[in-house]
């Protein structure tokens, strides 16, 4: 059973006061439980869209999404907030980590969200934990800000796993690396997948695809595989 | 609870521009209040002078001659008060009013006192006419209906007979005396001469006949009773009088006040539209400042909901200790009075929910995930 169903994703954005674009028209996809999957796709294809939607960040126009055997389209805001924070762990190009925060701080945040109420010291149990599946446990309490770009990728990808996620939704997560430190924090998601979690990842880089089960490619809104 | 920390941490991450805007905004309160407090006033004015129009009300502009300056109180010739019948004549038949204001005169408690003579009461549509009565101001605490004071001998005893209306007011020279915190006592000018003025020593009797004869209205006079009147005044050797339409001298003060105010509103309302426009944009760099850790939020767990609530509270911690701190200050310095602290929270999230718009407007599902790909 797949943890992840999408049929017929149509997403549109307004461009301008009149013109509509379509940047989905009609998207297909499953994740199954540690599946590593790669999208790709020329810049401004629809690739983050289509993630956000996958990660119940955006709503679609049209479509249907089962995530965790749930039609997402049936659920209210709070059931599909409390779905981000449990079943998906979520890495960008930027990191997007709170600068004045330390490393801990930031890996906290979704266990804050959390409907376990975990107590302080359970909380960082599982912070320091994350931590050291990305190695980074003695920059704990490090500020973010004084992190190297690998590492801050490394919190990131703490953050993202500290709730023991079933998918890791990750956009152009080496985008703003270069190619050694990318090297690194592949291993880092490798071993993570290895722990039977599933990737679905979206790059423009044919390398870190290849290290992917499937690649699928975003072509005028439709998704078609290159590689299964 | 979540939200309240994240809030919190998110004033603490912008804090210079945060306690920039608070200034601003208490600027912009203090702005508001002092406006507000002014129209009001000139409101109230208004309504209260259209309410002597039943009325044509002569007043008298008193000069006191060299004699007079000359001589301290007591030591004046009884023969030279001569001017003070002509009035007695009219406080007695109630053609007329006047008031003795601010003096303390009770012994038993340190509080102000008015003291309304003849046809003050009907004018002012206070308690009876030719009845004593002793009314108190709604903010008086130290007194309560039943409650008996002592005016002068300890004989003068008056029990207190009713709480005026809030806001009663009546006019002292061309301003609008508030009576909320003062104790009213409504009397003939038979009741006072009996009761009060008879008892006084000598040098009071002189220090207030000039007080009364100073503050005295005649009420719907003909021309030739204002010139007997004054005639009869200025052939006495103590004071020298003008008579002027009063009415007209109030008409003449509500005009003076509004041409102030809407100066005044011009230049206010010119800086609020200047600070408006500075606060908007100050709002919107403290809240883009907070855009990626609303989405961060967002992304693991937070609703949209709960992003707006959070806005919500940070725009209440940046306009709340401001707008408490504006009224603090408007009250110390007395430009208003005090404000209770229902209407000041009242204010605070009916500003606050208005100013939430803003951020609020900005939070937009479609566009927030915009903000993970900027360098924070």
């Amino acid at each position: 059973m797949s943890l992840l169903k999408a049929e017929n994703i149509v997403k549109s954005y307004q461009d301008g006061k009149e013109l509509k674009l379509t940047v989905l028209k009609g998207i297909n996809i499953e994740i199954e439980k540690a599946e590593k999957i790669a999208i790709v796709g020329a810049s401004g294809c629809g690739k983050s869209t289509l993630i956000n939607i996958l990660g119940l960040l955006v709503p679609m126009d049209k479509g249907n999404l089962i995530v965790d055997n749930q039609e997402v389209n049936k659920l209210k805001q709070k059931d599909i907030a409390a779905m981000r924070n449990s079943f998906f762990g979520y890495i960008v190009q930027d990191f997007a980590l709170i600068e004045g925060y330390t490393a801990m701080e930031n890996v906290e945040i979704p266990l804050l969200y959390s409907k376990k109420k975990l107590s302080l010291k359970e909380r960082n149990k599982h912070i320091l934990s994350a931590l050291e599946k990305v190695g980074l446990k003695h920059k704990a309490t490090s500020k973010v800000k004084n992190l190297s770009g690998g590492q801050r990728q490394r919190v990131a990808i703490a953050r993202a796993i500290v709730n023991n996620p079933k998918i890791l939704l990750a956009d152009e997560p080496t985008g703003a690396l270069d190619t050694e430190t990318s090297d690194a924090v592949m291993k880092v998601l490798d071993s993570l997948i290895e722990e039977g979690l599933s990737l679905l990842l979206v790059t423009h880089n044919k390398d870190i695809a290849s290290l992917c089960d499937k690649i699928y490619s975003i072509d005028n809104g439709l998704l078609s595989v290159i590689i299964r | 609870m979540i939200r309240l920390i994240f809030a919190f941490r998110d004033i603490k991450k912008n804090i210079r521009s945060v306690l920039f805007f608070s200034l601003q905004i208490g600027v912009l309160v203090v702005l508001i209040t002092v406006i507000a407090s002014n129209i009001g006033s000139y409101i109230n004015y208004y309504v209260q002078l259209t309410k002597l129009d039943k009325y044509s009300l002569t007043m008298f502009d008193t000069y006191y001659r060299d004699s007079v300056l000359n001589t301290e109180f007591g030591n004046i010739d009884s023969s030279e008060s001569d001017s003070q019948e002509t009035l007695e004549e009219y406080l007695l038949e109630n053609k007329g009013f006047s008031y003795i204001d601010g003096v303390k005169i009770t012994k038993n408690k340190n509080i102000d006192l008015i003291i309304g003579i003849g046809a003050f009461a009907s004018t002012y549509s206070y308690g009876k006419n030719n009845q004593t009565s002793m009314l108190i101001g709604s903010k008086v605490s130290n007194f309560g209906v039943g409650d008996t004071v002592i005016v002068g001998e300890e004989k003068n005893k008056y029990t207190i007979g009713g709480i005026l209306p809030e806001n009663s007011s009546f006019f002292m020279k061309s301003a609008l005396m508030n009576l909320d915190d003062k104790v009213l006592l409504l009397m003939s000018y038979e009741e006072f001469n009996n009761e009060i003025f008879k008892y006084m020593s000598s040098k009071d009797r002189e220090f207030y006949s000039m007080i009364i004869q100073t503050n005295f209205k005649a009420i719907d006079s003909n021309e030739n009773d204002i010139l007997k009147i004054t005639d009869e005044i200025n052939n006495s050797n103590l004071i020298k009088v003008v008579p002027k339409n009063y009415n007209d001298l109030l008409f003449n003060q509500n005009n003076m006040m509004k041409s102030n105010i809407t100066f005044f509103l011009i230049i206010v309302l010119a800086a609020i539209i200047f600070m408006g426009i500075g606060l908007t944009y100050n709002l919107l760099s403290v809240v883009d400042n907070n855009m990626q850790e609303y989405t961060i939020s967002l992304i693991y767990g937070e609703t949209m909901k709960g992003l707006y609530i959070r806005a919500f509270i940070y725009v209440l911690f940046i306009i709340g200790p401001p707008t408490l701190f504006a009224f603090t200050f408007l009250n110390f310095t007395g430009i208003v009075g005090k404000v209770s602290l229902v209407s000041q929270s009242s204010l605070i999230l009916i500003l606050s929910v208005i100013i939430s718009i803003i951020p609020i407007r900005r939070i937009d599902i479609n566009n927030i995930v915009l903000y993970l790909r900027r360098d924070v």
